[in-house]
């Protein structure tokens, strides 16, 4: 049977120590299995002996990112005999080759991997190391962002999280002497209209709170500017209008895209949109159930269509 | 001509603190161009640019993960030719290696009148060392092709941890001078000279035991067997005061050696030394010293500035200097230790009574004091000085004698 591995990503000062210390307290957490950690950063806060030795874990260091190999966490858990292993994953490795070796034992399976953030230095971290958080929040499943402040804007940090993997959950920890604060997403146009104007820029933030809240949308109608992607093999009648975004880097560009059916614009004008073509786009929202989004998603139904020109940046940011 | 100054250091180091402090108190009224890594933490819009007249470029950095993109050299020379400024301060990316741009600053430099100034490292004196653990390559990068280091957050630190983060920082860069006075005490004009290794401590006390600490006699009245038939006519105008005498030759002396003495430099010993500082190991002296022959005139020629980093005195600058006919060495350190008054004095009394260090010739520093001021002191044999003084970038001291025992004089001042 294979050992349960927690993932630990975050940053050095993000807060893993804490938080991992924090869990081994934790009463759900606290049942006397032997626990194996493997901390491959060394950052302010250290391991209490005490309490390692209370919540019966045995602490292990790995310092350089050759050394976290297959054979490395194998040796270790010869050595140990754990029950399950928490790894402290240092925050300037690549998070891709680490999973590997821990799969490559052929003895470990990573349960859950959580990436901590500290949201005094998120901005600047972001915007300086980009490929690092975005690797990071690909390969995670919960996102902890401590040390946040009533005045920041927490819903658009949320959203950078997101971008590059919309199944990752954030959860918010206000920093010491703060009361929790609800994050609401502060969108750029009124959700109560009935009609929504969407900046060029916008479209990101529309996108990811559509897919996430469709049944916010349902019923409204939206004018944007898009680019068309018609792949050949699509259903006639069918189009996935959207826009390119850059997570990282320019080697890193997706397109998001939404469903637009097209029953109620004219076949000519149906005819005339081609693969690629800027348009302007007037279409009703209903959140529908549809195959590509696996479940219930918005779905548009163009009533209007015009070539437009490429906006001034054609890709988008989060 | 263009002055480039780098400006590297991690995120969150201080760079930006820096550089405004530079710019209002160095760099006034001069014309400066700001370049930028395309994220760097000054707010492009800042008012306090554009008051000062500063010009702020951007520059394409990329991410970490896509290299220092190629077009940084046109980019630099588009600069020049359009502000023709006097000194650009580059920014680059906190998570870049300095060796890159300033290999980069390098390749565009030939053929224009700009001049790599300086090359500087910022690190936050409370993470240096998690940061060289942790972050490796690119961190020590920064910290290893360092011309000066300037630590930032040091007025609260706790004094072990400073002292303990300089000996790693030296670990890896024996030879960067290391700031580690808080900012606020010191000067922006201060810190550029040091980050230009202007610095001359070391030099000028040498050059001052050589013209008053030591004579030397030489007699030449009797006529000396170098058998040139000149006259020995000693010009030390120039103020060389080193006590030797140079042959001044012009009119061809034809014992076939050049003694053509330079003295631009003002090392003060007066001889022509082949300075060779291409990798800006700034300590200020040369390292290249050829007198082996002898000119046969019966005096002694050679000097040997040997410079000795071998047995590493912590502070990276290892000075010790050999006069063959009469052996003095110069011995020099840098620490952040603050020192109380009662035992610097007591020190001081022990050095300049005792002769278990050595024939203590002449003795000099600058000490940050634990009461939070700055202590100078002068000492000669039987003699010294304690004053009150302004802030230097770190603490310094400089002994210069003969058989100077640096280890015991180390121990003495409590820096091991």
């Amino acid at each position: 049977m294979e050992i349960p591995v927690y993932l630990f990503l975050g940053f050095l000062e993000s807060g893993k120590t804490t938080f991992i210390q924090d869990t081994l307290q934790e009463e759900y957490f606290a049942d006397g299995q032997k626990t194996l950690i493997i901390s491959c950063e060394e950052g302010e806060e250290e391991y209490e002996d005490e309490l390692l030795k209370e919540a019966n874990c045995v602490l292990e260091m790995i310092e350089d990112e050759e050394d976290f190999t297959a054979d490395t966490l194998k040796m270790l858990l010869k050595q140990h005999t754990p029950e399950r292993v928490m790894i402290e994953y240092n925050g300037m490795w690549n998070v891709a080759d680490g999973i590997d070796a821990i799969q490559d034992t052929n003895m470990l399976e990573v349960y859950q991997t959580i990436a901590m953030i500290d949201a005094t230095t998120f901005q600047v971290y972001m915007n300086n190391m980009r490929s690092l958080g975005v690797e990071m929040f690909k390969y995670s499943e919960m996102a902890i962002m401590n040390r946040c402040t009533p005045e920041m804007d927490l819903g658009s940090f949320r959203r950078m999280i997101r971008s590059g993997n919309r199944q990752l959950q954030v959860m918010f920890e206000m920093a010491e002497g703060y009361e929790d604060v609800s994050v609401e997403e502060s969108l750029p146009y009124d959700i109560e209209s009935n009609y929504i104007e969407l900046e060029d820029d916008d479209f990101g933030i529309w996108f990811m709170d559509a897919m996430d809240h469709p049944e916010r949308y349902d019923g409204k109608e939206i004018h944007m500017k898009t680019i068309v992607c018609k792949p050949p093999e699509f259903p006639k009648g069918m189009i996935i209008p959207g826009r390119f975004a850059m997570t990282c880097c320019a080697d890193d560009i997706q397109f998001l895209g939404v469903i637009c059916k097209m029953e109620h614009v004219k076949s000519s004008t149906m005819k005339a949109v081609k693969n690629r073509d800027w348009i302007m786009l007037t279409a009703k929202i209903a959140c529908e159930y549809s195959e590509e989004y696996e479940g219930k998603g918005p779905v548009l139904y163009a009533t209007r269509m015009e070539r437009a020109e490429k906006p001034e940046d054609d890709l988008i940011y989060f | 001509m263009t002055k480039i100054d780098i400006i590297s250091g991690f995120l969150g180091a201080g760079k930006t603190t820096l550089i405004k402090k530079l710019l209002s108190e160095a760099f006034q009224g001069e014309k400066v161009v700001l370049i930028e890594n395309e994220f760097g933490e000054i707010g492009i819009d800042g008012g306090f640019l554009k008051d000062a007249g500063i010009e702020i470029t951007e520059m394409n950095s990329g991410c970490i993960c896509c290299s220092l993109v190629g077009d940084f050299g046109t980019a630099l020379k588009e600069v020049i030719d359009q502000y023709h400024p006097e000194r650009i301060i580059i920014e680059p990316s906190g998570v870049g290696k300095l060796s890159d741009v300033i290999k980069a600053v390098q390749n565009v430099q030939d053929g224009t009148d700009m001049v790599l100034n300086s090359f500087t490292t910022v690190a936050d004196a409370n993470k240096c060392k998690m940061y060289m653990k942790n972050f490796g390559e690119f961190y020590n990068n920064q910290v290893e092709n360092a011309g000066t280091i300037i630590l930032s957050r040091t007025a609260d630190i706790k004094e072990e941890k400073l002292e303990k983060a300089v000996a790693l920082l030296r670990e890896k860069n024996p030879d960067a001078a290391i700031i580690t006075t808080p900012w606020e005490e010191l000067d922006g004009k201060q810190i550029v000279k040091t980050m230009e290794r202007k610095d001359s401590f070391m030099q000028d006390l040498l050059k001052e035991v050589e013209e008053h600490g030591h004579a030397h006699h030489h007699d030449h009245e009797e006529g000396c067997s170098c058998g040139c038939g000149h006259d020995h006519h000693h010009d030390h105008e120039e103020g060389c005061g080193c006590g030797h005498d140079h042959h001044d030759h012009e009119e061809g002396c034809g014992c076939g050696h050049d003694h053509h003495h330079d003295h631009e430099e003002g090392c003060g010993c007066g001889h022509d030394h082949h300075h060779d500082h291409e990798e800006g190991c700034g300590c200020g002296h040369d390292h290249h010293h050829d007198h082996e022959e002898s000119c046969g005139c019966g005096h002694d020629h050679h000097h040997d500035h040997h410079h000795n980093h071998e047995e590493g005195c912590d502070c990276g600058h290892d000075h010790h200097h050999h006069h063959a006919d009469e052996v003095f060495t110069s011995w020099g350190t840098e620490t952040p230790k603050k020192f109380e008054r009662k035992e610097l004095e007591e020190i001081l009394n022990t050095l300049s009574a005792d002769d278990s260090y050595g024939m203590i010739l002449r003795a000099k520093g600058m000490l940050p004091a634990t009461d939070g001021g700055w202590i100078y002191f002068d000492l000669v044999p039987g003699e010294y000085e304690m004053r009150e003084g302004s802030p230097d970038y770190t603490g310094r001291l400089c002994v210069i004698g003969s058989k100077i025992k640096t280890e015991e004089i180390e121990k003495l001042f409590h820096l091991h």
